[in-house]
Order: C-alpha cells, then sequence, then structure tokens
C-alpha cells in the first residue's frame, strides 16, 4: 500500500492592492516566505505513525502543482489550513474523479467536518495520532469511514508521540525544521481556532524533544529550528529544562510565547545561551479597550502596561522580538494605526506583524460577529489570509480600516525603517559580541 | 592570513558549519544556512572583528564570503582579494 501525504502550504493575500504593495516590502516578504517552506509537521508525524509495511510519501503541493497528480497510490492524505481549503477541495476531487480515495485533516477540517466530507472519503476530525493507524488499517480493506475523531476528552497524550520522519524531506529545499513541545493554549483567545480544536494546554517531555531535535541534527549540518507551538513557555519549569539542554547543543531556533516570557530574569538568560534567536509574541493590541476580554481571562488585557519591558528585556539579551498586532479589534479607531507605529519604532521591534482580525470559522469570534450581522459573507475561507478584511469593524469603515493597514504596511516594512530597525538589532549584538 | 581566509573564518563563526568546509565561493544561505537573521549577527560580527562600518543593507544581496570580503575592501578602502 502506498499512501501520498500532500501539504496544503503557502502564505497568501486576495486584495490584490496589499498584494502588490506587499511584494515590495522586504520585511513583509521575509516572513512569508519562511512560513510559506516550512514543512508540515502533520504529514511527518503521521508518517511515523504508519505501518512499517506502507509506502508514505510526503509532497509539498507545489510538486504536485508542477509535476501533476501522482495516481500510483492507494491513498491521499491532505491536511489544510482554512485559506487554503478550497484549493485543497479542488485537489481532493480530483483525485476521486481518478479513483483514489481521500482523507482531509488538520485545523480546517476540524473546525468544518461536514464541508470537508463533501469532498473526500473520510475526515480526520482533531488530533491525527490516536485515529490514523485506524485510517490506513480500514483504507488498506477499503471500507473508510466518513468521520474518525479523536477523543476530546482523553486528549493524545505528548509524551507518546513519535519522532516525526524528517528524512523523508528533501532538507535543502527548507530554511528552517519544524519541532512540536507542546499543544494547545490555556489563554483561549476569542479569534484563536488553533487553542480551539487543540484544547488542553499539554507539553511532550524534554527528553522526548531533544530526540527529535539529535535527530534533525544529525540529518542536517546546520539546522535552524522553528518549534510548532502556540504559546513554549506556559510552564516555566519545563522551559527551564529544555532550556538547559539547549544550550548544550548550539542550534539556532525560533518559537512563539506570550509575554510572560520576560517575567523571569532567568528564564532570559537561559533563553540568551539556549541559541533562541527569535520569540514571536503574539501582544495583539496595544489598547486597553481592545485587549478588554479578548480571552477568556482576561490575561491579556492585564499584561498590557509590561509590553515594553518584555520587549526590552529580551532584545537586550540579543533575543529579538517579533510582535504581532491585531487591526480591527473593537476598541481600535481610525487613530490607532499611528500610535501602533509609533510604538512598534519606539520599542525598536525588531520583527512586526500587523494582521487583519480574522473570523475563522466556528470559532467564538464568528459567531459573535455572525450573531451581530458583521460578516460580510458567511463563507470566505479563501480570504482567511489575516491580510483581507471580512467584516465590518466596530468603530470605523472598512475603507479606514484596510487603508490603515496599507499605512502601517508602508510605514513598518519599507527599506529604510527596516534597515533602522535592523541596525539597532546589529548594535546590540556588537555589544554583545564584544562583552563575551 | 588573507582576507578571504578571515571571512570565512567569521562566517564559519556565526553559522557554526566548520570553517574547512567553507569556500570563498560557498553560498550563505544554502551551504551554510545564513538567513536574514544571521545576516545580522554576521554583521555585528564582521564590524567588531573588523573594526569596519557596513550599511546591513550592503550585505542583504552577498551570496558569498568572496562577495563580502569585495564590500568590505570597498568599505574600508583596502584591495579586494
Ligand atoms: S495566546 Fe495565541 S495561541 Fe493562545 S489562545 Fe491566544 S491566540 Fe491562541
Amino acid at each position: 500500500m502506498t499512501i501520498l501525504f500532500i501539504s496544503m502550504s503557502g502564505v497568501r493575500i486576495v486584495s490584490q492592492s496589499l498584494k502588490e504593495l506587499g511584494i515590495t516590502l522586504p520585511g513583509f516578504v521575509e516572513r512569508g516566505e519562511v512560513i510559506s517552506s516550512l514543512p508540515s509537521l502533520a504529514g511527518l508525524t503521521l508518517a511515523a505513525c504508519t505501518p512499517g509495511d506502507v509506502e508514505f510519501r510526503y509532497r509539498e503541493v507545489d510538486d504536485i502543482t508542477q509535476h501533476g497528480l501522482e495516481t500510483d497510490v492507494d491513498l491521499v492524505a491532505l491536511s489544510t489550513f482554512t485559506a487554503m481549503a478550497y484549493d485543497c477541495y479542488a485537489l481532493a476531487d480530483r483525485y476521486r474523479s481518478v479513483g483514489t480515495p481521500v482523507v482531509i485533516g488538520g485545523l480546517h477540517a476540524t473546525l468544518m467536518p461536514q464541508e470537508a466530507k463533501a469532498h473526500s472519503d473520510a475526515v480526520c476530525v482533531g488530533e491525527g495520532e490516536p485515529v490514523w493507524p485506524r485510517i490506513v488499517d480500514d483504507a488498506r480493506q477499503r471500507r473508510l469511514k466518513p468521520f474518525y475523531r479523536a477523543s476530546t476528552r482523553y486528549r493524545y497524550d505528548l509524551s507518546t508521540a513519535p519522532v516525526p520522519r524528517y528524512e523523508l524531506l528533501d532538507i535543502s529545499r527548507y530554511n528552517r525544521l519544524t519541532v512540536q513541545t507542546s499543544r494547545g493554549c490555556p489563554l483561549d483567545c476569542e479569534f484563536c481556532a488553533a487553542s480551539k480544536v487543540l484544547g488542553r494546554y499539554r507539553i511532550k517531555p524534554v527528553k522526548q524533544v531533544m530526540q527529535e531535535i539529535d535527530r534533525i541534527a544529525r540529518l542536517w549540518d546546520h539546522p535552524f529550528l522553528e518549534l510548532a507551538d502556540d504559546n513554549t513557555f506556559v510552564n516555566k519549569a519545563w522551559a527551564k529544562a529544555f532550556l538547559k539542554e539547549m544550550a548544550k547543543r548550539d542550534i539556532p531556533w525560533f518559537t512563539e510565547a506570550d509575554v510572560s516570557v520576560a517575567d523571569d530574569p532567568e528564564l532570559i538568560e537561559l533563553l540568551a545561551k539556549s541559541g533562541c534567536r527569535q520569540v514571536l509574541i503574539g501582544f495583539e493590541s496595544i489598547f486597553s479597550e481592545s485587549l478588554d476580554n479578548l480571552d477568556r481571562s482576561n490575561w491579556k488585557w492585564k499584561r498590557r502596561d509590561q509590553y515594553r519591558r518584555a520587549i526590552d528585556s529580551l532584545q537586550s539579551h540579543g533575543i529579538s522580538v517579533n510582535g504581532c498586532f491585531i487591526l480591527g479589534l473593537d476598541g481600535d479607531t481610525p487613530d490607532s494605526f499611528e500610535k501602533i507605529r509609533d510604538f512598534i519604532l519606539e520599542t525598536n521591534l525588531l520583527e512586526s506583524q500587523v494582521t487583519v482580525l480574522t473570523p475563522f470559522p466556528n470559532t467564538r469570534l464568528y459567531h459573535r460577529l455572525k450573531q451581530e450581522g458583521r460578516l460580510f459573507e458567511e463563507t470566505f475561507w479563501d480570504r482567511c489570509t489575516l491580510f483581507d478584511l471580512n467584516f465590518y469593524p466596530k468603530q470605523m469603515s472598512p475603507a479606514e480600516l484596510e487603508e490603515g493597514m496599507m499605512f502601517l504596511f508602508r510605514e513598518l516594512y519599507n527599506q529604510q525603517i527596516y534597515a533602522r530597525r535592523r541596525r539597532h538589532y546589529v548594535d546590540i549584538q556588537k555589544r554583545l559580541h564584544t562583552a563575551a | 592570513m588573507t582576507i578571504d581566509q578571515r571571512i570565512c573564518e567569521l562566517v564559519a563563526q556565526v553559522s557554526r558549519v566548520s570553517p574547512d568546509q567553507i569556500q570563498p565561493n560557498s553560498d550563505l544561505y544554502r551551504d551554510l544556512g545564513i538567513d536574514s537573521l544571521r545576516t545580522l549577527e554576521l554583521v555585528a560580527t564582521l564590524e567588531t572583528e573588523l573594526g569596519v562600518a557596513i550599511p546591513e543593507i550592503e550585505l542583504l544581496g552577498l551570496k558569498t564570503p568572496r562577495d563580502i570580503a569585495d564590500k568590505i575592501a570597498f568599505f574600508a578602502n583596502i584591495p579586494a582579494p
């Protein structure tokens, strides 16, 4: 039996004007390139859960686009984000039209299982590992069931997760490889699809994470790791143990965390020594009214006064911060954009990501905006790009929000400003280099 | 030590690739994994170790240690290798 896994990766924007502006901006292009060239950890993990007598092929969707359908396979497995859902369905339809059974999983299929089922023989709802062996077995016996659901009551225990099969990748095509150390996030922001799908926060034992990292280091002589976590340092004791192990390996890496990562000076020291190059932090907003009630316990609102100190503490240790800001939150007004720009420039954030609030299907945000009559349409998945607007903002017109985003793109990602922000980071590096 | 050799040594320091695997014409990004973030570390290292000031933007389009050596020679006003 042969299984073909196709990763529906890619970053896209529907709005033509943003697209045209975006490709001219170096800061924007770089992060886009990094994201679009990350391999799918889901595919490599499923490969590791596949019985040894089954051939498992891993492909990026671009391979299929360029070389055509690979039809000498018995099952096609597709995993997709919301923005690529329609492309995923079109590809699934093509495979099914030539008689190859298709199973669809991933974030979007878990949020919209009935929709995914219309284009597939089976849908994997929730985490793949617990149900994948059953899917393979049923596909082998040609009796796939419409839905395979992982239990939401007993979440998958990450300590039993296999090492992803990184050796399936042509590593020369990637500039970073991903490692997962945790799943879920305790904050549960209203707009977050990942925390809804992944549920309770769980961590992988440090020893196991290091096995994965060591596997990568054996395959790749100059690895750069991106932790595929939503919020890595929730458990500070685990974090310190992990960082001490990373410090022994001298491998550069990147991850996502919340602002509490900067609470503890010892953690920051360990982070700097561990090879961490950048932490992406979802600040979301600098406005009290916009942060209010964003997550269930209003955690981000309570933390809003700590942003500047956190950025400075991390960056002065040589750990650059990639700050994420969401535009169009209910507290935002037409005056917000200049203030966001000023904050980013004043704090010397090396990188920043400004995106528009996006009501992903079936999230609390989606249901609220729908109830308030604020969605442009009910389904707009190809526009869930984080850059295309899909709803009526509360305190400004859609045009004002779109213009505000264009303004920030121009102000933050242009060559001169970007060079200035980078120079600040070079100067920090020089200071650290001299001190060492 | 020639400027080529010195640059290779500093590139090795930043990339963590053994110096004997780095040639003046190695591809910084493809062979040595120096992405935009590590380009900044490289600029800091070059400036500190060689005492030259390099507008980091100047290094963005450079592909090999030899390209860097040429650029440094230009900024430090010394003959290119
Ligand atoms: S902090 Fe990030 S990962 Fe956690 S719920 Fe909020 S958006 Fe999701």
